[in-house]
């Protein structure tokens, strides 16, 4: 018999105590993995946000509400337009380094989907933004062709194969990873793609979209170095003013988003410690009372030759085995949880969330591991010590 | 060479702010093959000392010797090691585990540490020989106060010690579990085993070779 054997059995023998061991820890190592994983979910929800926001100042159509997260974040579908010449009156402004033209066009319903979709046209001469992560998912990072669309991760379609939006049949040419908001429920295109549909979806509407057939629903703005976005945004706004348009600084979406994830994490966080010390307090005091109960099988231990170093690895394989089993248990559970419920929260916080990468899930899954056995191995370890001279002196 | 000597031993305590030596200035020579009695009233000082021979308590002055090597020396793993290898103790209310059954019980030592042979199989031999073969996978709670005794002295064998050091072994029994008991360690003494043992039972005395009486901390000899 070796020493986890013996161990085991010793779990088995105290199996009331046991069970509370394992499922004090279960819960702290569920609580780990999935405060981890929606910290980090939401961390790269949000980076993926401010990332995609590039842009210095947005420019939008007058009457859209300035916190609009609907054009930019969300994707909802809309058919907003700004002014056909705005680009060149963009140009007055020394401050712009780039200004790139988005169209938005929300779709009729189409095979891919159950609602309607947004349709984005970019503009690959000046766009800063959006193209670099259409080319990721395009082969040898080719650029879009005319005809062929770039699905978001939630759009049904198999690559090479064909989508119809207005009556035009449209290529699928690849898939862009998922960004946890509703640009995954968007389709990507060129302005050439774009400006098709849009002029067949006048025809099929029998209506014009823009007053002047323009196509831009927004333009991105990429400042130069020194200039403050805010500055330049309320020059736009005080010297274009009549023209329909309103100029949006565009950190202020991330500053918002930013905000509330720091709350987010940070309530988690105060969570994950506060369940983190109880649970070394709790196994503390239940492994206190076994190990005192215990105190006539350690010394009969030493009476038949146990060192107390050979007592203290006895006490310290039992919890080991205890917490590895209530960790691992934590974990299936909390990737049951995870599955199940991640999309819901995401809703109900308003808040992207981005799946993690395998590879995150992975260490999250074995630091949560790692902390809830090392916290119980340390708790027990600190105990025993302090207890050695009561437990083992005959 | 004598197996186990004491030279000088005491052994401190303290009552409250008042010290006491339950073990007061106490010589003793034990050779291979002896068969030492020590009786006394309870408080005497006896489980000390018996204690102090298996290595389990350090003296507070003097020394102990095993075999001629000096026990106040030795670190607690090499203590242990001892205890393990060389010396059967069987403490006063010995217990065996409740989680294993008895032969587990009884090659627990055996698995404590590395040793060659046939564990299980000794094993067997020892509870056959002590009459309790068949019980070999009941659990502690099934064993009457006797069987259980001979469980822990079949547990004090199975690394064949050189010597046995049993306190109070009859306490609790009947006169023929008792007996029983006795026998046993009549017939190890018999096979060589060096046996030191602590009773207040006068019945015991029978199997002896030297008697001693603890008092008060203090060792008489041949009284």
């Amino acid at each position: 018999m070796t020493l986890f054997q013996f161990a085991r059995k010793n779990i088995k023998r105290n199996s009331s105590r046991s069970f509370f061991i394992i499922l004090v820890v279960m819960i702290l190592a569920l609580l780990l993995f999935v405060g981890t994983f929606f910290i980090s979910g939401l961390s790269a929800g949000a980076k993926s946000m401010a990332d995609r926001l590039g842009a210095d100042i947005i420019i939008i159509p007058e009457g859209y509400d300035p916190h609009t997260d609907n054009i930019i974040l969300t994707g909802k579908p809309s058919r907003a337009y700004l002014p056909n010449d705005i680009l060149s009156e963009l140009k007055i402004f020394d401050a712009i380094q780039n200004a790139s033209p988005q169209m938005f066009l929300a779709s009729l319903n189409a095979s891919c989907c159950s609602a309607k979709v947004q349709l984005i046209g970019i503009d690959y001469d000046t766009d800063f933004i959006i193209k670099s992560w259409l080319q990721k998912s395009l082969p040898f990072g080719r650029e879009l062709m005319n005809n062929e669309i770039i699905l978001g991760a939630n759009v049904n379609g198999n690559l090479s194969g064909e989508l119809e939006f207005f009556n035009i049949p449209l290529k699928i040419a690849g898939r862009l990873e998922a960004t946890g908001f509703n640009f995954d429920n968007s389709v990507f295109m060129n302005r050439y793609t774009a400006e098709i549909l849009f002029h067949e979806a006048e025809k099929i509407m029998n209506r014009k979209l823009s007053k002047d057939g323009s196509i831009n629903s927004i333009v991105m703005i990429k400042l130069k170095p020194g200039y403050l976005a805010q500055d330049v945004a309320r020059n736009i706004n005080n010297n274009l003013n009549d023209k329909g348009i309103y100029a949006l600084s565009g950190k202020k979406f991330v500053g918002n988003i930013g905000g509330t994830l720091n709350l987010i994490s940070l309530v988690i966080k105060i969570i994950l410690f506060s369940v983190w010390i109880l649970v070394i307090i709790i196994t503390g005091l239940l492994f206190a009372v076994s190990l005192t109960e215990r105190k006539n099988e350690f010394i009969n231990l030493r009476v038949i030759g146990a060192s107390r170093a050979k007592i203290l690895k006895i006490i310290l394989s039992e919890s080991l085995i205890m917490s590895a089993l209530g960790s691992f248990l934590g974990l299936i559970l909390g990737g049951i949880l995870i599955l199940f419920s991640s999309s819901y929260i995401s809703e109900v916080l308003h808040m992207p969330l981005l799946i993690s990468s395998w590879k995150v899930i992975l260490y999250s899954s074995f630091g949560a591991f790692a902390l809830s056995v090392f916290s119980v191995i340390i708790s027990v370890l600190v105990l025993s010590l302090r207890m050695h001279k009561n437990l083992i002196e005959a | 060479m004598s197996i186990l000597k004491l030279n000088s031993v005491y052994k401190k305590y303290f009552r409250g702010h008042e010290a006491f030596n339950a073990v007061n200035n106490i010589s003793l020579e034990i050779n291979p093959g002896d068969f030492v009695n020590i009786i006394g009233k309870s408080g005497s000082g006896k489980s000390t000392l018996l204690k102090l021979c298996a290595g389990l308590l350090t003296p507070s002055a003097g020394n102990i010797e095993f075999n001629g090597e000096n026990l106040n020396l030795k670190s607690d793993d090499e203590l242990s090691y001892i205890r393990n290898n060389q010396i059967g103790y069987i403490p006063q209310n010995a217990q065996a585990l409740e989680n294993l059954n008895v032969i587990e019980n009884v090659l627990l030592p055996f698995y404590l540490y590395k040793h060659a042979g046939d564990g299980e199989g000794y094993a067997r031999i020892l509870l056959e020989k002590f009459g309790i073969e068949k019980l070999f996978k009941s659990y502690p709670d099934e064993l009457s106060g006797g069987e259980l005794r001979r469980v822990l002295i079949a547990r004090a064998m199975i690394n064949n010690p050189k010597i046995i050091i049993a306190d109070e072994p009859t306490s609790s029994l009947d006169a023929e579990s008792s007996k029983n008991v006795m026998e046993i360690f009549n017939n190890l003494n018999s096979d060589g085993i060096t046996i030191i043992l602590v009773s207040h039972d006068l019945e015991t005395l029978k199997y002896g070779k030297k008697i001693f009486k603890m008092e008060a901390g203090n060792l008489i000899f041949n009284f």
